[in-house]
């Protein structure tokens, strides 16, 4: 007789049954225990349930015990379980067989499934260590750095780009039609000019480099208009401090990194967007400041650059899991 | 993906996602390989859409990905390891047939991803149970512990399989 399977089980019943479980295979066990546990098991249906999937534990090992080396089995099950790091090994190999390329790993990695829908079917997007430059209908020139994903969506009225993932450099054409940039951080509307805007998972990072682009943001509705040579950071909730622009966020469509002053773990995070696999960084050398050129597109000479000019050492676990770490 | 499977997803993902933080919570220990995990498992649906006609058949389709994903690679490569230089030690005539070599590798990746997470000590007392079936008193004397203690171990070990092992059926263990 098949019964319908319950959708749900208590755990204080899986406990009981587990406590029976011990009890009954005790060499010694209680004269009563055997005929308790037969009126515990009667008691209710989700009592036979949850001795089911005891009884199925059980069942497993049986399979290796029938095996005569149980010893092997036991020492290998025994030893030390994985480290996080093995598993991100497994799951970047999973990775690359299931996603192909799609965007960067880091970049989606984190990345809520509708966005990631939107990053997947986005009308412009790049994959690791790509950065791609491409026109739009009406004359804009737009760059997309490693690891990001946009939408364009223009009609009669206006020319609205989505910025799903990643960083993008925009050089707006003149037209009658307003340039906005939707994230899920806020609006930017572009007032004739040249800028970049980079999204990273807590915060977008505007740098203006010609013209002025105008900052709405999406919670607080706050606005501010950003001149040419100034940068800020905002999310929904406001607004950061504005800063004198950096170079390096319009370097990257010349394939390199132009650092000024750059904290080192940032500069890491830009590079990793080139290279496949891990590329971390211990916080003890997160903060210390780098100058310099870097080429994105050789990473391992970026990374040899950056050991000659700091007290660091790179250690390499395998090609694709690299950290940085303080130096000796 | 039609827009259609990608509704269907949006909806999978709000019914299913927080059991089934849960349920790598549990065999990862880390909150945040396990929000990694469920986002890779919905990604594995992505690229193979499918349909239901259950709930309890959508968690339970969704907890073997999970579980499959979970069993991680480098561990699967050691433990294959360590079995097939046990195997070449034994004489000919005991070599199991290919099918059941697969279906022992199979249980013995699945008992390693259910007890990874469980203390040095408790998986122990559980393999020298389960496997050796030792006596719960040899038990106790080879971890140095008491006999009430190995109890403990073993009803510990077992609720945490049988858990897993409910979930894996599509059940919520509340």
């Amino acid at each position: 007789m098949i019964t319908p399977r319950p959708n749900t089980l208590s755990h204080a019943s899986l406990q009981q049954a587990a406590d029976w479980y011990v009890l009954l295979h005790d060499e010694r066990p209680d004269s009563q225990v055997h005929q308790q546990w037969q009126q515990w098991l009667e008691q209710h249906g989700e009592h036979r349930d949850a001795w089911h999937y005891v009884e199925r534990v059980s069942q497993r090992f049986g399979q290796l015990q029938q095996q005569d080396d149980s010893q092997v089995l036991r020492r290998a099950l025994v030893q030390p379980g994985r480290s996080g790091l093995t598993r991100r090994q497994g799951l970047k190999s999973l990775l690359v067989l299931g996603a192909g390329s799609l965007v960067a790993w880091s970049a989606w990695r984190s990345t809520p499934l509708p966005r990631l829908i939107a990053v997947w079917t986005a009308d412009f997007a790049t994959g690791t260590g790509e950065v791609r430059e491409t026109r739009l209908a009406d004359g804009t020139r737009l760059w997309l750095n490693a690891g990001s994903a946009v939408d364009a969506d223009f009609d009669s009225a206006v020319r609205l780009l989505h910025l799903h993932a990643g960083e993008v450099l925009i050089d707006t054409a003149r037209d009658t039609r307003p340039f906005f940039i939707d994230n899920r951080h806020g609006r930017l509307q572009a007032l004739g000019t040249r800028f970049s805007v980079r999204q990273s998972d807590g915060q977008t990072g505007l740098t203006v480099f010609d013209g002025t682009v105008e900052i709405r943001t999406a919670g607080s509705r706050q606005t501010l208009r950003i001149p040419a040579g100034q940068q800020i950071t905002f999310n929904a909730a406001g607004l950061g401090a504005v800063q004198a622009a950096t170079g390096a966020r319009e370097s990257w469509t010349r394939h390199v990194l132009a650092a000024e002053g750059m904290p080192l773990g940032q500069l890491l995070d830009e590079l990793g967007a080139f290279r496949r696999g891990h590329l971390g960084c211990n916080p003890a050398v997160a903060g210390l400041p780098v100058m310099g050129y870097f080429p994105l597109d050789d990473s391992e000479q970026s990374l040899r650059l950056l050991q000659a000019a700091l007290p660091i050492r790179v250690q390499r676990l395998t090609d694709w899991w690299v950290s940085v770490e303080p130096g000796v | 993906m039609t827009p259609s499977d990608s509704t269907v997803l949006h909806q999978l993902y709000a019914s299913h996602r927080g059991w089934l933080q849960q349920f790598l919570r549990r065999r990862l220990g880390d909150s945040a390989d396990a929000a990694d995990l469920v986002q890779d498992t919905f990604v594995r649906l992505l690229l193979r859409p499918r349909r239901f006609d259950s709930h309890s058949g959508e968690r339970s389709y969704l907890a073997t990905i999970a579980r499959g994903l979970s069993i991680d690679h480098w561990r699967r490569k050691q433990l294959e390891q360590v079995w097939l230089s046990a195997l070449t030690s034994r004489p000919e005539a005991l070599q199991p047939s290919p099918e059941q070599a697969a279906l022992i590798m199979e249980t013995l990746h699945e008992v390693d991803a259910m007890l990874l997470r469980l203390p040095t000590r408790v998986r122990q007392a559980f393999l020298l149970a389960q496997l050796d079936g030792l006596p719960y008193r040899e038990i106790a004397a080879q971890l140095g512990v008491s006999e009430r203690m190995v109890k403990k171990y073993l009803a510990q070990a077992l609720l945490h399989c049988a858990l897993l092992e409910a979930e894996l059926d599509g059940l919520l263990v509340e």
